[in-house]
Order: structure tokens, then C-alpha cells, then sequence
């Protein structure tokens, strides 16, 4: 099951801050909702193991990530395959800075690949939960990063 | 706009049936709905109340769809009110349930029957989402027949005195105000009340959760205990509450048909998507016939229900133009029940077909087509069972005389 989702977010911080922290997985690491474990393969490559789920429904993935594209300080991709739960999943993302004055604006777009069990929850509660996750990320971002 | 929620609206704009403002409304709807997806599937799945619905509805100011603009709504007519209803029901039943009895049962009939005070002290405050609105009827010895009632009133000089218990009511722990129905204890003619519920003597006696679905929706058992309400809370005519009930009823079936056909758009999305990825014996499940002749009996059934409940939306409205029409009045509570009839059970076979076609994730909790299976179930039971609508409909073809049901 695929979908497609895409935002974008203001964020009061210079654009090489917030390329340097995005590209960077220990800083990645402290923003990730429920992270149970997490490893550095080398700069580019991380793989992370988090609790994921629905109000008391919970399950662990274990994800593998590898940072990719890298355009100093526009943009990066960034694709992350792994297992859990009775699922598996592909996420490919993108991000791309732009200046905003003294502010950056971060446009994202991401495609997800489910099968499995979390699959049967189809596409409309997916996307909303999915969603509801990267809010969180960026949340813990911009408040990492404009502190 | 959530796609076939889009193809819908473009197919009756082009019958030049919305204007403008209505589309605008119906932007609102859709994006709402589209927020409230996840509070309404992790409210169900920890089997609660939806708490944050209300507050959402009211942010994208869809609260008041059918209020009259001078009381702070939209004003909308009954086709616009039914096509948000139909974008509620792909959220689920829950929703539809809150919206039908805020709106439909609790607002319009106070728009129909309230005196200019009470329209002018309660409507604002509704479309706004200050206040909710709830209908209380039925009784746990009165269901299909409302005139059994027992809850009862008396007179003094300056008020009337309600005791008894309402039953099965939704939005009944949250409501701020409720229509109420009781019986004189003098002549037996039931009269519709307004009651505030903050009044002494009005008691929330039980939230009901024992239910096999809807749980995101309030329901509860009301209590009166010699509670007094000032003269100024009757609904209509003394002694004229049934009227006031049937007409509720009449406007609140059209709102629930119109939240099935939602359900079944969002059980047939569902069964595509899943169609489409799922692989068994090789291939997409949606290459196997007997997928697809589940597929088919939903996408006919969704298309045989749709337009019953479009064209009673559209004669409510040619009866609000003509109130006094008798006939036109029988012919629209014959429509309303033949697409109430109609959409709960072709609703309810969908989502029963869509677990079928999710096979053994379909029975689980997290299955939102599981979810749409049991909330739909009470939509063929609540504001008129299969049964009653059944026996409304002969009725209206052999001649008042063969009324079944009295």
C-alpha cells in the first residue's frame, strides 16, 4: 500500500544549522518520537528501532536509514526501509531549504510503501497518523534548533 | 477535497445545485473530516468518547450548517446539509451520530417550532459549537412507539414540573440543552419541552458505554427528578409534541442516510485500496471474481441508496418552502424512510462485505472497516428501525387506515 504525503514548516534557525543538524543522525536520534535503540553505521547510514503505534495498540519496527542526494545546504533525501509489527515499510523522503529572511522554510515530500499488518489500516488513517508523527518530528526540530 | 467527496459535489454542482457559499461550506466539511480522521480512530480504539470533535467542528465553523443565518449559521438547505453529512459518514458513524442530533434533531426542530426567544437565546450559541444540542424520546419501555411514553408533566402557576427517564439518548451527557418530550398528567397529550440542562432536577444518570459499537459517541440515560422549567421551554403547541417529534424524526433520518452513503464511499475506497496491494494465490485479491463481485455489490448498493437520499433532501426543501402541505409532507416521510431504509442496510452490508475482503485483519480492532461494521449496525435501529420504516412506507401506499404500527 502506497501514499504520498508532503508539508512544509518554518523554522526560526539559519538554513546550514538546520542541513548541518538534519544530516547529522545522533541530532536525528533525539527527535524521533519512542526511540528505543539507535546506531551509527557511518554518517550517512543509521539504523534506529522504535515503538510505533496507535493509542494503546504497540508494536517495534526496527528501521534502517541512509541519508542520500546530499546538496550542501539545500537538500537531501533520505530513505529508510525496515520491519515490525507484521509490517514492512519504505519511507522516501525529501527536503529542500529555502531562505525565509532570517528564517528557513524546510518543503518535504515523503512516499510510503507498506505491507502487512499495519497495511490493513489503509490509506485515510494511515496518512493521518503518519502525519501526526512527522508533526512531531519537526516539532522536536524547530524546538531543538530555535532554542 | 477528498477525492470521491469531490466527484460528488462537481456532479451535483453541475445539476446548478450549489451555489457558491455551499461550496465554500463544503470545503469546511471536507476539512474537518479530514482532521478528525484520527481522533475518531483512536478515540474508538481505546473505546472512548471523542472529546476533541466538538472542538474541531466548531474551529472550521460546521456546527451551525442548518441554522439560519440571522442565528449565526450557514443556512444551508437540505442538499448541502445531506452532502456534509455523506463527507461526516467516511469519518465513521460516530461524527454522524453527534452531528445528526446537534443539527438535525436538536437545531432545525427549534428552528421549526421554537418561539423567536428561545431561537434567539439558543441558535447562536449552537452554531457556534458553545452549546450542543440533544433529543430525548425514547425510554426504556417506549422505543418504537413513542406515544407509550412515560415521563410526565404537571402545571403550576409559573412552571412545569417533568419527572421520568429518557433512554439511549446521544449527546445526552454533553448536551446543553435538550428537547424533551413528556405527557400531561391531566390529559395525556405529550407536549416537547426545551430544557436546560444545568437545571435542577435534570440528571445525567448513567453514560452508556455497554454498546457493541459507537463508542465515540456520547449516549446516555437522563433522569428528571420534579424538575421545573419555566413556561417559556415548551416547543410548540401544549399537548402537540408528537407533531414536534415526527417532524425531528423526519429531518434526522434524511442527516443518518446521508452519513451511510459517507460509510459506504469510505468501505469501498478501503476494499480498492486493499484490492489493489493485497496479493493471494499470486496475484491482486481484486483479480480474483469473487473479490470482485463483492466490489460490485457495494459500488450498486452505494449507488442505489444515493440518489433516494439526494432526492429526499431535495423535496425537504421544497416542503420548507410549503409547510403547510400536507401531501407534500407525506411524501417526504415517505422518502426520508425509504432512504433511511434503504442507505442502513446498504451501508451496514458494505462494511459487512469490506471485512469479508480484509478477511482476517477485517475482524481485528484495528480495521477501520471493522469500525464502520459496528457503528453502522444502530443506523438500522436508531430514529426508526428497518422495521418501523418498513411498515411507514406500506402505510403510505395502502391509505392511513392500514397504519401498522399504531
Amino acid at each position: 500500500m502506497k501514499f504520498h504525503l508532503a508539508g512544509k514548516v518554518k523554522i526560526n534557525a539559519p538554513r546550514d544549522n538546520i542541513f548541518a543538524s538534519l544530516s547529522n543522525p545522533e541530532f536525528m536520534a533525539t527527535c524521533i518520537p519512542d526511540l528505543q535503540s539507535f546506531s551509527v553505521a557511518d554518517q550517512d547510514h543509521f539504523s534506529a528501532k522504535i515503538r510505533v503505534g496507535i493509542g494503546m495498540i504497540r508494536g517495534t519496527i526496527e528501521m534502517r536509514f541512509s541519508i542520500e542526494e546530499k546538496k550542501p545546504i539545500s537538500h537531501a533525501r533520505l530513505v529508510g526501509e525496515g520491519s515490525g509489527a507484521g509490517s514492512k515499510m519504505r519511507i522516501d523522503s525529501v527536503f529542500d531549504l529555502l531562505p525565509a529572511g532570517d528564517s528557513t522554510e524546510m518543503i518535504w515530500a515523503a512516499d510510503a510503501d507498506l505491507s502487512g499488518l499495519i497495511a490493513g489500516i489503509g490509506g485515510p488513517v494511515l496518512k493521518g497518523q503518519s502525519e501526526k508523527q512527522v508533526n512531531q518530528i519537526f516539532q522536536n526540530v524547530r524546538s531543538k534548533l530555535e532554542n | 477535497m477528498e477525492e470521491t467527496f469531490q466527484k460528488t459535489v462537481e456532479r451535483v454542482k453541475k445539476l446548478n445545485l450549489l451555489k457558491e457559499d455551499d461550496l465554500k461550506l463544503l470545503q469546511r466539511v471536507d476539512a474537518a473530516s479530514a482532521e478528525l480522521v484520527n481522533s475518531e480512530y483512536e478515540s474508538y480504539l481505546e473505546r472512548k468518547f471523542n472529546d476533541k470533535a466538538i472542538p474541531l467542528l466548531s474551529r472550521y465553523k460546521v456546527m451551525g450548517i442548518p441554522i439560519d443565518r440571522r442565528y449565526g449559521g450557514d443556512g444551508a438547505n437540505s442538499l448541502v446539509h445531506c452532502l456534509a453529512m455523506q463527507r461526516f459518514g467516511q469519518v465513521g458513524m460516530g461524527i454522524v451520530t453527534l452531528v445528526d442530533v446537534h443539527q438535525f434533531l436538536g437545531s432545525l426542530t427549534l428552528q421549526q417550532w421554537g418561539t423567536e426567544e428561545q431561537k434567539q437565546r439558543i441558535l447562536p450559541e449552537a452554531a457556534e459549537g458553545k452549546s450542543v444540542l440533544a433529543y430525548a424520546l425514547t425510554e426504556p419501555e417506549a422505543g418504537s412507539d413513542p406515544s407509550s411514553m412515560a415521563s410526565s408533566f404537571e402545571t403550576n402557576d409559573d412552571a412545569y414540573i417533568l419527572n421520568g427517564s429518557k433512554y439511549l439518548i446521544s449527546n445526552g451527557s454533553i448536551a446543553k440543552y435538550v428537547v424533551v418530550f413528556a405527557r400531561s398528567k391531566i390529559d395525556g397529550a405529550i407536549s416537547a419541552f426545551i430544557v436546560d440542562s444545568k437545571t435542577s432536577g435534570f440528571e445525567v444518570a448513567m453514560r452508556l458505554s455497554e454498546k457493541l459499537g459507537l463508542f465515540t459517541s456520547d449516549t446516555a440515560l437522563l433522569e428528571f427528578h420534579e424538575m421545573a422549567i419555566p413556561k417559556d421551554a415548551l416547543l410548540g403547541k401544549l399537548g402537540k409534541g408528537l407533531s414536534v417529534a415526527y417532524s425531528a424524526l423526519l429531518n434526522g433520518r434524511i442527516g443518518i442516510a446521508s452519513g451511510c452513503i459517507g460509510v459506504m464511499e469510505d468501505c469501498l475506497n478501503s476494499c480498492v485500496e486493499r484490492a489493489k496491494y493485497r496479493m493471494q494465490h499470486g496475484k491482486e485479491i481484486g483479480k480474483h471474481q469473487l473479490i470482485q463481485k463483492h466490489l460490485a455489490h457495494i459500488a450498486t448498493d452505494l449507488e442505489s441508496a444515493r440518489w433516494p437520499v439526494y432526492l429526499a433532501a431535495i423535496m425537504k426543501d421544497e416542503l420548507d418552502a410549503d409547510l403547510k402541505n400536507a401531501e407534500l409532507l407525506r411524501s417526504v416521510d415517505r422518502q426520508s424512510a425509504t432512504a433511511k431504509l434503504i442507505a442502513s442496510r446498504n451501508a451496514y452490508d458494505a462494511a459487512d462485505r469490506a471485512v469479508q475482503i480484509f478477511g482476517g485483519f477485517g475482524y481485528s480492532i484495528l480495521s477501520p472497516v471493522g469500525k464502520h461494521l459496528v457503528d453502522t449496525r444502530v443506523a438500522r435501529i436508531y430514529e426508526g428501525t428497518d422495521e418501523i420504516m418498513e411498515l411507514k412506507v406500506a402505510s403510505s401506499i395502502l391509505g392511513k387506515e392500514f397504519e401498522a404500527y399504531k
